[in-house]
């Protein structure tokens, strides 16, 4: 027996299994009186029994089989699908999902006696009993009716290997560099045979390229498929009653992009529910519905995805904000009231929180910091609004795919580099004497490229104005800092190359590109610069 | 040219399974169902010489499956496959018509030993 194969079919079959539990759970728990998630439920459970059983896998198969049993037991009436059982339920399917992974991490998954003892506990002892469940049965799967989903994958899909398909993004970078040169070198011969080819090529290459990003891409849903779970469980937790409201499951983001969203996503989510959301004691006394609603909704504009997490709850407190910023020495006392930029840089300023408690959800620190780096290294923007007792609304805008990456070029000592959009805020003068760039009587923290990367002298004559030198302001995680430059070039799409991280490469090196003359450049991270 | 074979079994993980053991012992799997009713239509379309049958598939369960096989087709050759703890559904199929049961998780030869026992 081919144990690899039936390990990994096992592991897929159940991970989806597990995961449409949960969305039947969370539809049953909404509304109780439904009889068509119980029938498909006890499937899901059924079949996640039989392949484990079949991998002699007794810890899974077990808490499935008891798991099955409650089920039957609701089926059959002689159980009422009260919220402690539905409790048990999650909390079985948290219990398989451990034992699941633990299988692909090839462990041997360990077994709950405890947990299968409450679910056993559930079923009234003379249910138990397999004769009288053909009649319970057809019927409810009669009743189920077309409401069912055929298991197994799609029609005409496969699923591919994530590697394999950095592979050929990566060969089809190389094309596409390699394409360019080409282009640069055929324009020097307008009208002949090279050029005409080097035409044909150019938009085959545009088609092979789109054509492979778009084989990158997946519904946001593979990421926020674990949220509504998540959330509810927090709803328990907090003592709060939360309803999370999801749109655009199906907008299409790059698999790196997406999978680099789940911790900042978890985050805002968390964030909302505990933070943004009041009690519902609070909320009735606001005169809002004692259920608060969390909102998750993606929606695609041309080369950008935005993704907006938004809660129905106090809003943030500007003068409150303003207090623990001025508490901090991080504005002056006389400052006016933030506005949203301002107050999003404020609440991304590590350490400080509009909390005096500290929370078991959140933490301490609202970690928008964390959250807006993240954003920032996929080449995206976070954009705050909050309006008090209305809500909170964060949209964070990402770029459709990573491997294409729009950036200020600059030049220092004749070497070209590139700086992601995503991380500038402004370009500004540098005047000689001064050590640091003032911007707006505000002084930054300053480097200088040329003095990064290693080159003597200031470039003072390299520069269009004796003296004075372009800088540009970089803004990482809500703190501003000024990166001077010889010279500004001006705007481009740069291929991102993935780099062999060699030894000692410096940190501010976050990847390198072929520009289209074939000279290569580095990509900077300014991040790690300051 | 060996007996042909159809698969009927919810999980992609057990059709995986039976079809190889199937396939490794020379028989030929013309087709998979996921769901009873599937197993109906592939049957009229298939006519294989051998069905092996979960019981419980979305849709239609394997049992209702049997029975409307057998309607039109009372010498149709059925293995039951089931899970423990399933005896007297494996009972109510052989009434409605299947000839024999292996119970899951299931030994290769066991299977092959039921097979070939019904193609005779």
């Amino acid at each position: 027996m081919d144990l690899a194969r039936y390990t990994a079919l096992f592991l897929s079959d159940s991970r989806d299994h597990l995961q449409r539990c949960n969305e039947l759970l969370l539809a049953w728990e909404r509304a109780p009186g439904a009889t068509a998630p119980v029938a498909e439920l006890f499937r899901a459970f059924h079949s996640i029994k039989g392949s484990s059983a079949a991998l002699s896998l007794e810890p899974v198969s077990e808490l499935a089989h008891a798991a099955e049993q409650v089920l039957g037991a609701v089926r059959q009436g002689a159980l009422t699908p009260s919220t402690d059982v539905l409790n048990a339920l999650f909390t079985a399917v948290d219990g398989l999902a451990t034992g699941v992974e633990a299988v692909g991490r090839g462990e041997p998954p360990e077994g709950d006696s405890a947990l299968i003892a409450l679910l056993c506990g559930l079923v009234p002892p003379e249910q138990g009993r397999p004769a009288e469940v053909p009649v319970v049965e057809r019927r409810l799967q009669a009743r189920a009716g077309t409401e069912t989903v055929p298991a197994g994958l799609p029609a005409r899909q496969v699923r591919v290997d994530l590697e394999r398909l950095d592979a050929l993004v990566h060969a089809v970078g190389e094309l596409v560099v390699a394409r360019n040169r080409l282009a640069s070198i055929a324009d020097r011969e307008i009208g002949s045979e090279l050029e005409q080819v080097s035409g044909r090529i150019s938009a085959l290459v545009g088609g092979l390229q789109s054509g492979v990003f778009r084989a990158r891409m997946a519904p946001v849903d593979e990421v926020f498929d674990r949220f509504p779970r998540m959330v509810r469980d927090l709803g328990r937790e907090l003592g709060k009653e939360i309803r999370l409201e999801v749109q655009g499951t199906e907008i299409e983001l790059d698999r790196s992009v997406l999978d680099a969203l789940t911790e900042p996503l978890t985050h805002l989510l968390r964030n909302a529910a505990d933070h943004g959301l009041e009690t519902p004691d609070e909320r009735a006394a606001a005169g809002k519905q004692r259920e608060g609603t969390v909102r998750l909704r993606a929606e695609r504009r041309r080369d950008e995805v935005t993704v907006v997490v938004s809660d129905d709850g106090r809003g943030i407190d500007r003068s409150t904000v303003r207090e623990k910023a001025v508490a901090r020495g991080l504005i002056d006392p006389n400052a006016p009231l933030p506005d949203a930029t301002a107050l999003l840089r404020l609440l991304a300023h590590p350490g400080l929180t509009t909390r005096s408690k500290v929370s078991a959800v959140s933490g301490r620190g609202v970690g928008i910091d964390a959250v807006l780096a993240r954003i920032r290294s996929l080449g995206g923007r976070m954009e705050l609004k909050t309006v008090a007792g209305r809500g909170t609304t964060f949209l964070l805008h990402l770029p459709v795919t990573r491997a294409i990456v729009r950036a200020l070029m600059v030049g220092v000592g004749g070497e070209r580099y590139a700086i992601p959009f995503g991380m500038l805020a402004e370009a500004t003068v540098h005047e000689a004497p001064e050590s640091e760039v003032t911007l707006r009587g505000e002084p930054l923290p300053t480097a200088d490229l040329r003095q990064v990367v290693g080159l003597s002298g200031d470039g003072g004559d390299s520069g269009p104005l004796i003296g004075k030198r372009p800088a540009v302001v970089i803004d990482t995680g809500g703190r501003r800092s000024a990166l001077i430059v010889d010279i500004l070039l001006g705007q481009q799409d740069v291929v991102v190359q993935q780099l062999a991280q060699p030894a000692g490469l410096p940190g501010w090196v976050g990847g390198a590109t072929i520009l289209p003359d074939g000279a290569p450049a580095l990509i900077l991270d300014p991040a790690a610069l300051f | 040219m060996g007996h042909t074979v159809l698969v009927c079994d919810d999980a992609i993980f057990m059709r995986t399974m039976i079809t190889d053991i199937l396939t490794q012992a020379g028989y030929d799997v013309i087709g998979e169902a996921e769901t009873g009713a599937q197993a109906v239509e592939k049957y009229r379309q298939l006519k294989p010489d051998l069905v092996t049958m979960d019981i419980v598939m979305p849709d239609m369960g394997g049992i209702e499956a049997v029975r409307e096989i057998c309607k039109d087709s009372p010498e149709a050759k059925i293995l039951m496959c089931s899970a423990m703890g399933q005896q007297a559904l494996v009972v109510e199929a052989i009434q409605a018509g299947a000839k024999d049961f292996v119970v899951k998780p299931f030994q290769p030869s066991r299977v092959l030993e039921a097979v070939q026992r019904l193609l005779g």
